[in-house]
């Protein structure tokens, strides 16, 4: 019969139910350890659990990742294509008989990027004129020139660069994050999403699912427009019988009755992890006005990021939250630009020149504050920064000036922990319509994440559905070209 | 009750019990020698009824035998019977999710006649809010959503039909072989009417990719359709069958006997069917269900590793071919009739001579009246699933199941019987001296037994931490629904109203033919009905059923996660529909209980925990109700541990 080492009701039971729930931190001390969560709480494998620790020493710590929604123009930003320029108005035809189709239109004329491009820095990458600010930062950014996507619908797409699948119901890359490595505070969220103030992405919260993951790891959003940015932080005005004194006074005698029920059921963990609980929320309660009262910050940093300014305000003060999150301990923190529908996005179907400098001049700001602000505190160094979307744009028109869906080819960048600064990895073809030379999907993607974290990501497993499901599915290549 | 047919040979049982009892060494090397003896593919045994043993109340019902006879070869023995108060309120929150009444607990703990017990048990069966509870259990493995999910997440305005369907099957007590028929063919069987065709919403529960669908781009439109075809096949198999046929799609089960073929034909099956609303017959030209819309296919070929343009050998419909028993080949040629091929299949599975079926639904039943099945993986009954922890009893129970002389299929008689057993009326508590001397010698060395803690003194505790035998009640956290029904029911604001359109807490918005929902917390009667009845839209999710682990509703559930997080703890707190029912409960008890604070106390114990308080209990919350208002001990009971957890 088994060995009864365990404790009550057992230690993988109990991380089953709290696993990440808590936070790692808080887990690790109630428990003692500081054993990889993961392993623990995928109690229903029959496949081997994990040993302790991570899989490798990690390069980064935390993440912050900037998703563009809609799938942002690769060749009318990064991915200089003087083939445009040469042959715009002309038919297109990428030659050899390729058959050329586009998801939502029927393929236009070969259409040129309404945008001046040079070269930047040490490393001379080509940045378009809709993005100076980034220009400026090129020699601390990895490029993948060549991503790819399997599909090229926003819905599936999204649900693709998040999840890893086409289909919804699977966990996103920040859930994976939690869920593998918890918290390094106990007292905010282990995975935070900053929406667009417009609007959800498309996909919704599918996007920041825990899928089948236990939902501590599902992304908290946060919603920096709203009265009550967090969910339930407060008592609702409705509620007009909890004072503060009311409160405090239920509290207490809740805290009474759950310490007596706990003593009469002799020490049920699952008890004492919600009295815990409690505890833990009174701590965010505390800790989370800190984190949004902005006006902390000096003039100068407000002003780096945008702050004050109409155009770069609401991004920029989310990329500004996003600091102040990681600087106190959450793992991941997702900021979205970009609402789903038509409009307000970076799906631009209907005029390339007018659609896609507001997005441009919303974020560049904004993003270069965020990695110039992290390097200057030294959090570069152990924090991943990720610009990603869900796939690209068509070298030829749509309706005259617009650009349809490509999951052909398509660029996202990272920078920080662990990544190797100014390179380029993977080439376009000569139109930026599919990738040519080393392309990187959203496998390779999430597994060069994955392993600046430490974490090996055909390892990080959680048995459902009849498999042990990844991040990456049965795909994925770390790419080392980019990692130091 | 007597286990219908005949029983092994004792030889053939020990190697049977050996190769299931959970060791994982001597477990692995069974099934990957022979794959084929997987456990789960062999005929149902019909195991003999081990001798009673135990306390004299286990001495009643076959399963106490069962479980009674894995203890004491453990050496453990039983819990004692729980409490009547908690019994009535376990028993109750399981058969119909809801808390019995101030004036059932009344009555249950007056009621001195030997058969109370099975009287409560009747009337719980029996009550509307039976099909209620247990249609919920259905739909999360079904993966019912009433949206089409994606980017444009456009409502299934017909959907409910089938959730009103699962709920009145429930309530009937439909015979579990015609319910599968029904919901795999409702719509091609002879005897075809509007209930079997809205029971085919089974099939098209789940996503449906509208942009996909409309892409201009041929390819991009098949490998949309081959997902949506991976998700209908997948959801028939781990549904009846608890096979991971979908891990066929691209190779060869990895681990199971199922050839990639096993998938093809399976998808064959199904390949004419597709989503949308369609009419039933005897409705109006108004009424509308989303159900399957089918018509005859296009050939089918292997893919290989999945792909739709990587055609290979053809394949005609049929089902699995791993049971020995049970041959998968339905004779259907590889043009035969789209009804036929759904017909023959769901007579297939509907066969008392398939052991997944049967063992399937048992095993489902088990799990949620003991918080865990007797298979703890209900859709993976393969070799990466667990294996039982009673093998025996799971065998017995399937037979005896499908049987005539049985269960004959009802779920009803199946609930029944397990919930009167004594296993299941256990108390929660852990005894610390249930272990016989004799046993303890044996098993292990002194040393080993002892512990330091004071909880680990139990040696029930030591040997199976997990209660996997069963030797107490295992407590468990009150589901999302539970806990939100249990609020309205206690609040009085409970609005019965069965059946029909769900209500939407949520303001909606289209833009450019996207949907976008805002949930919010809207109060009224319409709002106030049971969270079945809550529209299962995809983006439009409530922030507080999701905290306490309510699944996406796009993915097949067969488990629920059972977590406990700061940001749960925040939502019972301070979630305005929580505080709007902590607010009329004080009322409620304000307006029965009259004046006298203490009796205001009292009822509102027995309401939410149906005890009295204890006299420290009463006079703390004496004080915080004269202090800060009788609706603040209301919130605090409701978010105690005492209440949120069934024991």
């Amino acid at each position: 019969m088994r060995p009864f080492h365990s404790a009550f009701p057992s230690r993988r039971e109990f991380l089953w139910r709290f696993g990440g729930g808590l936070g790692g931190a808080a887990l690790a001390q109630m428990l003692g350890t500081n054993r990889l969560l993961a392993s623990d709480a995928a109690v229903h494998s029959t496949q081997g659990i994990l040993s302790g620790g991570l899989h490798h020493a990690p390069r980064a710590k935390r993440v912050i990742q900037l998703f563009m929604n809609g799938g942002a123009s690769q060749m009318d930003l990064f991915d200089y294509k003087p083939a445009l320029f040469r042959r715009a108005g002309e038919a297109f035809n990428p030659g050899a008989g390729e058959h050329v189709e586009a998801p939502t239109s029927e393929p236009g004329k070969v259409l040129k990027p309404p945008f001046e491009f040079r070269q930047h820095g040490q490393s001379g990458r080509w940045v378009s004129s809709l993005l100076p600010h980034l220009a400026g930062c090129v020699d601390d950014l990895a490029f993948l020139m060549a991503m790819q996507s399997r599909t090229n619908v926003h819905g599936p797409g999204s649900y693709l660069m998040n999840t890893g699948f086409l289909l919804p119901g699977f966990p996103c890359l920040g859930a994976w994050v939690s869920y593998a490595l918890g918290s390094e505070c106990d007292n905010l969220p282990t995975f935070v999403v900053l929406p667009d103030t417009k609007g959800l992405p498309y996909n919704q919260k599918g996007n920041f699912s825990a899928g089948f993951l236990p939902v501590a790891n599902q992304g908290t959003i946060i919603q920096t427009a709203s009265a009550t940015p967090i969910a339930d932080l407060r008592p609702p005005a409705s509620a007009g019988y909890i004072t503060p004194e009311a409160d405090r006074a239920g509290l207490d005698l809740l805290r009474q009755l759950n310490r007596q029920h706990l003593a009469a059921n002799d020490g049920d963990a699952r008890l004492e992890g919600r009295i815990q609980s409690y505890e833990l929320a009174a701590k965010m309660q505390l800790s989370a006005p800190e984190v949004f009262a902005l006006d902390g910050e000096t003039e100068a940093t407000r002003q780096l990021y945008g702050l004050g300014e109409k155009t770069t305000e609401d991004f920029g003060r989310r990329c500004l939250l996003a600091r102040r999150l990681v600087e106190r301990g959450v793992r991941f923190v997702q900021v979205w630009s970009g609402a789903g529908g038509p409009t307000n996005n970076w799906d631009n179907h209907a005029n390339i020149e007018k659609e896609l400098p507001p997005m441009c001049a919303a974020t560049d700001r904004p993003i270069a504050a965020l990695l110039k602000d992290l390097k200057a505190r030294g959090l570069l160094d152990d924090t991943l920064v990720l610009w990603t979307t869900e796939f690209g744009r068509m070298p030829f028109s749509q309706s005259g000036s617009g650009r349809d869906h490509n999951g052909g080819t398509f660029v996202g960048w990272m920078a920080g922990g662990g990544v190797k600064p100014g390179v380029a990895y993977g080439e376009s073809d000569e139109w930026s319509w599919k990738a040519a030379h080393n392309p990187a999907t959203n496998y390779d993607f999430h597994a060069t994440v994955l392993h600046l974290l430490g974490l090996d990501h055909a390892r990080l497993t959680f048995r459902h559905d009849g498999s042990n499901r990844r991040l990456t599915d049965v795909h994925g290549e770390v790419i080392h070209e980019i990692v130091t | 009750m007597k286990p219908p047919g005949s029983r092994p040979s004792r030889l053939v049982w020990l190697l049977l019990l050996a190769a299931w009892f959970p060791l994982p060494g001597l477990w692995a090397a069974t099934v990957t020698t022979v794959t084929t003896n997987l456990w789960s593919l062999q005929p149902l045994q019909h195991p003999a009824i081990p001798p009673a043993s135990g306390p004299s109340e286990w001495r009643n019902n076959p399963i106490d035998a069962f479980v009674a006879d894995k203890l004491r070869q453990l050496g453990l023995q039983p819990a004692p019977p729980a409490d009547r108060g908690t019994l009535l309120r376990r028993l109750s929150f399981d058969l119909i999710g809801l808390p019995p009444s101030a004036e059932e607990t009344a009555a249950f703990l007056r009621d001195s006649r030997g058969d109370a017990y099975e009287r409560a048990v009747d009337r719980l069966l029996a009550s509307s809010h039976h099909g209620e509870r247990w249609a919920r259990h259905w739909l999360d493995v079904v993966r019912f959503g009433e949206s089409q999910g994606f980017e444009y997440d456009r409502i299934r305005e017909h959907a409910w039909r089938y959730r009103d369907y699962v709920i009145q099957a429930f309530n009937d007590d439909k015979p579990y072989d015609q319910f599968i028929r029904e919901q795999l063919a409702g719509d091609v069987l002879l005897e075809a009417n509007a209930v079997s065709v809205i029971a085919t919403g089974f099939l098209v529960a789940g996503p449906w990719d509208q942009a996909g669908h409309s892409s201009a781009s041929a390819s991009v439109r098949a490998m949309v359709r081959e997902a949506e075809l991976e998700d209908i096949v997948g959801t028939v198999a781990q549904t009846f069958l608890g096979v991971t046929l979908n891990c066929a799609r691209c190779h060869n089960h990895k681990f199971d006997p199922i050839p990639q073929r096993d998938y093809y034909r399976v998808k064959a099956v199904f390949q004419g069917v597709n989503h949308g609303d369609r009419h039933f017959p005897g409705g109006s030209t108004n009424d509308w269900s989303y159900a399957a819309n089918a018509s005859q296919p296009e050939a089918t070929f292997i893919l290989n590793r999945g792909e739709p343009d990587k055609p290979k050998d053809q394949v005609t419909p049929g089902a699995l071919e791993a049971l020995a028993a049970h041959s998968g080949e339905l004779g259907l040629a590889a043009d035969s009739p789209e009804g036929e091929r759904r017909r023959r299949f769901a007579d297939w599975v509907a066969s008392p001579e398939n052991p997944l079926t049967a063992r399937v639904i048992v095993n489902r039943v088990w799990q949620h009246h003991f918080g865990r099945g007797l298979v703890a993986t209900p859709n993976d009954f393969g070799k990466m699933g667990e294996p039982p922890s009673h093998p025996e009893l799971l065998d017995w129970l399937s037979a005896w199941f499908v049987s005539p002389d049985g269960a004959n299929w009802s779920l009803k008689r199946l609930h029944k019987l397990i919930v009167t057993s004594a296993a299941y009326q256990q108390s929660s508590v852990i005894s610390k001296s249930v272990i016989s001397e004799s046993v303890t010698a044996k098993r292990s060395p002194a040393g080993e037994l002892n512990a330091a803690s004071p909880i680990t003194e139990s040696p029930a505790l030591q040997r199976d931490a997990d209660n996997r035998l069963l030797w107490r009640f295992t407590p468990h956290r009150l589901e999302a629904e539970e806990l939100r029904d249990a609020l309205l029911a206690l609040s009085g604001e409970l609005n019965p109203q069965m059946g029909g359109p769900g209500f939407r807490p949520f303001r909606h918005v289209t833009n450019g033919g996207q949907n976008e929902y805002f949930a919010s917390d809207p109060a009224g009667a319409e709002f106030n009905r049971r969270t079945i009845y809550r529209i299962s839209v995809h983006s439009a999710r409530d922030p507080l059923l999701d905290s306490l682990d309510c699944p996406e509703f796009s993915t097949r559930t067969p488990v629920r996660a059972n977590t406990t997080t700061p940001l749960q703890a925040l939502s019972l707190m301070n979630d305005s529909f929580v505080q709007r029912q902590a607010a009329k409960l004080a009322e409620r008890v304000q307006r029965e209980a009259g004046p006298d604070l203490k009796y205001q106390v009292d009822q509102l114990w027995f309401l939410t925990l149906a005890r009295e308080p204890k006299p420290a209990e009463r006079r703390d919350a004496l004080k915080l109700a004269r202090e800060q208002g009788m609706a603040s001990a209301a919130w605090v009971l409701l978010n105690s541990n005492e209440f949120v957890f069934v024991r």
